[in-house]
């Protein structure tokens, strides 16, 4: 009998440690690992779906929560983030601990190349099912997701003319007035540009270069140019633009009717880092529900179980989503980036 | 008449053993020059993943037609800069150096203060001034005229060129400024004489002593121009054109093809040295006498009313390339968000603030601009100086060949230079990809020619009679060069040592390609947030840059007792 009781209560501290990272952190869990990640002190994060000062500021309360072990933010748009990633690897010369990009085809690429480390964080099994499903179960998981959607200048553009659709966008009035990120820079702007092709065909951006958009490189770029009324209307990410908008800035945001474009981040350890273990701390905390929270403040989607997104926005159910998978992202960007280069010159 | 005496001396002394310090020196030039050309040559012809030889990346880099749209532009952009920086500098250079226009110290300082801008933070400003919509250039004729439309559109080719140029005319003022300051006033005084007036002497008489440092200076602005990256990432990207510093980058996103990258650079380093070998000619069959440093009076033409439409055209351009930028990005670097507009409850000095204290990599960046620069500078002075001792004093057979390594760089477009060091020294078994010292090295070789050729100058003015009688009093080389020639030179040394770190301060197009995470410049950090649209931060950034840039110019100029930048070829 007490053998029975001692199961049971194995079997349900099992079952607490199973629940715990939900709520508590998941690296606490993990006494041997803190101990080594503090040895080694630091950690570099190579971020692209975030704007800098959040990324230094997620770099902070990991900290914060793992004192003694700092983060060495560089944050750049998801292209060059791995144009880095390859230099470094092709120089023997490994920099990242950390890799997050927007463009989710990179992933798949690196692991097939070997350069990924295997790793599974513990909290791995409370990512949202559509989440989990874009990941790669031990060697990268999505720790961010933002809708890419319609920004417009609130104090520039009247209500009747704030733009509902993509197709919107191509209306002359908007002539010289439209931004976008450009491909070949921003991961995002790569996977947006392909949901609208997939839904509209290349057309919509021969037609789209008749109105002269402004391209920037970031998917940052277009909220920027739009602010200071530089440009009217264009593509942003959610999570910058609710920045924005906390920030003062005269922004507005629309669902296209058309369908968003979800653009994910996956986050993954290369082969070599040089602070592994820091790195994997580093992934469990990215899968933690603090760091959760604090990315659906700034307006990304909750990834987590259990995390309620940022108060008043509308819920991710109730829109149009242009689906897209990972094996149409890894063949169709790089194509859309050639695409790009044709249509629009640059 | 001193030609025949190096040939005595050497006979005289058949061996020095500080001989193996001159070889270690030109040893250190091999290395920094040399090599980084050969390997990019040599990864020019080799195939990506076999490294067996081919000629397949020249076809690859110039088959496409976008690939050979971009080098045309780049030359058309080159030369539309070079034309409006002749316009700009001559001019000015001019009336500054030859004539009684007022104000010529503030002239000085403001062109002081467009040298010391980096580009890429003067294309920020002037986005946010002639940006088609919103600049407020445009908004300033919208409601002044009641047009619809901008006047103005910095987004366009037009736009691109001149901008670079705005920033780039310091170059030629310099170079010209200090030709004519040299230039005596006898031969103006014949040409007065015999009855040219004030135009047709400074046209058939003045100008024409200065050519050879007009050209030269033309041809670095030519270079600078088509080697400029975070100009043309701002504005030909939005502009929807590439040149050839946007299309180096690409080839450099996935999949990597350095030897492409390498390939497209390589007719550039061509080009310019052909546009060298042009300028050499046109420069050795003329005589150049007066340009002697001796003696002649030296008197300033009086122009009249004249002098107040030079000073009104100095000031004009003067204050579009630094009074008006800076007065929009100061209202950015203080502002919580650019795009509301100048209001009291928009103003904030959180972005300095920001940067200083809580940033996590901008106090970082800073500090390593200055220091990189610092020790880039240090590296090019001591090599250069060394060089141009060993080659006036002749100490090594094949000085000849030294002098012109030192000089070679110049030859090398920011860009290329960068890609070359990466070929040499990013891949093992150097393995200096992401350190400091590749950095360094790149800047310290990047900016040799104005260390040699400052050097040299200062070096030319020593006469080797002092140095002899040191030594015929039994002192060596060594006690010859510490205490005679250092204390001789020490302040023309000083002023070189700023015109490298100034520019290596601000040097984007060679960090761009070979920084890491724990040595990233500002100049990557500008680019960084530009890239986000973080204006604010940006401006007071660039702020921070100039402050500390200016109070070390500051320092040195209280050392020097004199403006070192202007006036350095001068007693």
């Amino acid at each position: 009998m007490p053998l029975k009781i001692t199961r049971r209560h194995a079997a349900s501290s099992l079952a607490a440690l199973l629940a715990v990272p939900n709520i508590a952190r998941a690296a606490a869990d993990n006494p041997a690992l803190e101990a080594a990640a503090h040895d080694e002190g630091t950690l570099t994060w190579y971020i692209a779906q975030v704007d800098a000062q959040t990324a230094e500021n997620l770099g902070r309360a990991f900290t914060q929560a793992n004192p003694g072990v700092n983060v060495g933010v560089i944050r750049t748009t998801g292209q060059v983030a791995y144009q880095r990633l390859l230099m470094d690897i092709k120089n023997h010369t490994p920099q990242c601990d950390v890799f997050s990009t927007t463009d989710i085809s990179h992933m798949p690429i690196l692991k097939e190349r070997h350069e990924l480390t295997e790793y599974t964080p513990a909290n791995a099994a409370a990512l949202l099912p559509p989440f989990a499903a874009l990941s790669d179960p031990g060697f990268s998981y999505v720790t961010n997701a933002a809708r890419y959607f319609l920004i417009y200048n609130k104090d520039k553009v009247k209500p009747e003319d704030v733009p509902r659709s993509w197709t919107d966008l191509l209306d002359p009035k908007w002539k010289g007035r439209v931004a976008t990120g450009h491909p070949a820079f921003s991961g995002c702007t790569g996977t947006w540009a392909l949901g609208v092709k997939k839904v509209h065909g290349w057309e919509f951006f021969e037609k789209l270069a008749q109105n002269n958009p402004r391209i920037g490189r970031s998917a940052v770029d277009p909220m920027t140019l739009i602010n200071a009324g530089e440009c009217l209307v264009g593509v942003g990410a959610a999570n910058n633009a609710y920045a924005s908008i906390d920030k003062g800035n005269p922004l507005g945001v629309v669902h296209p009717s058309d369908g968003l474009v979800l653009c994910v981040t996956p986050s993954g350890i290369p082969a070599h880092p040089p602070h592994p273990n820091a790195g994997k701390l580093f992934m469990e905390w990215l899968l933690s529900p603090e760091y959760a929270r604090m990315i659906t403040a700034d307006g990304s989607e909750p990834i987590l179980e259990g995390i309620p997104p940022r108060p008043g926005m509308p819920p991710l159910g109730d829109q149009k989503v242009i689906q897209l998978t990972v094996e149409e992202i890894r063949k169709g960007v790089p194509e859309v980036i050639e695409q790009w280069r044709d249509t629009f010159g640059s | 008449m001193s030609t025949s005496l190096p040939a005595i001396r050497r006979r005289r002394l058949p061996f020095d053993p500080l001989i193996i310090l001159w070889v270690v020196l030109a040893a250190v030039l091999i290395v920094l020059v040399v090599n980084p050309l050969f390997r990019l040559v040599q990864t020019s012809l080799q195939d990506t993943d076999t490294g067996a030889f081919t000629w397949m990346n020249y076809v690859t880099a110039y088959s496409r037609p976008r690939y050979i749209t971009a080098m045309l532009n780049s030359l058309r952009l080159g030369a539309g800069v070079t034309v409006l920086c002749l316009l700009f500098a001559v001019p000015m250079a001019w009336a500054v150096s030859r004539t009684d226009m007022p104000g010529k110290g503030i002239i000085r300082f403001l062109v002081l203060g467009a040298f010391v801008t980096p580009p890429y933070l003067g294309a920020i400003g002037w986005i946010l001034l002639a940006g088609p919509n919103s600049g407020w250039l445009n908004r300033a004729w919208m409601a002044a005229t009641g047009a619809h439309e901008g006047l103005f559109n910095i987004y366009s080719f037009g736009g691109l060129t001149f901008n670079i140029a705005i920033y780039s005319f310091p170059y030629l003022f310099i170079f010209t400024t200090a030709a004519l300051d040299l230039v005596s006033s006898e031969m103006e005084d014949a040409a007065n004489i015999l009855g040219a007036g004030i135009i047709r002497t400074t046209l058939r008489v003045t100008l024409p002593m200065a050519l050879p440092a007009i050209l030269g200076g033309a041809i670095v602005t030519f270079l600078e121009a088509i080697a400029l990256f975070g100009s043309p990432a701002l504005i030909a990207i939005p502009a929807r054109f590439n040149v050839v510093t946007t299309q180096l980058l690409q080839f450099f996103s996935q999949p990597i093809r350095a030897e492409v990258a390498a390939a497209y650079a390589v007719p550039l380093l061509l080009i310019t040295v052909v546009m060298f070998g042009l300028q050499r000619q046109l420069v050795r069959r003329r005589g150049f006498v007066a340009l002697t440093g001796k003696g002649g009076e030296r008197r300033v033409m009086q122009i009249g009313p004249w002098r107040w439409v030079m000073l009104g055209y100095c000031l004009l351009i003067l204050s579009l390339s630094v009074l008006l930028p800076y007065i929009v990005l100061g209202q950015a670097a203080l502002s919580k968000a650019w795009g509301r507009g100048m209001s009291l409850d928009n103003l904030t000095l959180h972005n300095f603030t920001y940067l200083l204290f809580e940033h996590d990599t901008a106090a970082q960046s800073v500090i390593n601009s200055f220091t990189y620069a610092a020790a880039a500078a240090c590296i090019a002075i001591t090599l250069g100086l060394s060089i141009a001792y060993i080659a006036s004093r002749r100490l090594l057979p094949f000085a000849g060949v030294l002098s012109f390594l030192c000089m070679a760089p110049f030859v090398v477009p920011g860009i290329v230079l960068a890609i070359a060091f990466y070929s040499a020294y990013a891949p093992p078994p150097f393995s200096l990809y992401g350190t400091a010292t590749i950095l360094i090295l790149a800047f310290a070789t990047r900016f040799l020619p104005i260390g040699y050729a400052n050097a040299d100058a200062a070096i030319r003015t020593i006469n080797p009679e002092m140095e002899e009688a040191v030594r015929i009093l039994g002192g060596g080389r060594l006690t010859a060069i510490r205490q005679v020639l250092a204390p001789l030179m020490k302040r023309n040394l000083i002023g070189a040592w700023l015109l490298v770190f100034i520019p290596a301060t601000r040097e984007l197009s060679t960090a761009m390609f070979l920084y890491g995470p724990k040595t990233r410049t500002m100049s990557v950090m500008l680019m960084d947030m530009s890239e986000e649209g973080n204006f604010e931060s940006l401006a007071a950034l660039g702020f921070l840059l100039l402050v500390s840039t200016l109070v070390i110019v500051g320092i040195a100029t209280a050392l020097l007792g004199r403006d070192f930048m202007l006036r350095r070829e001068k007693q």
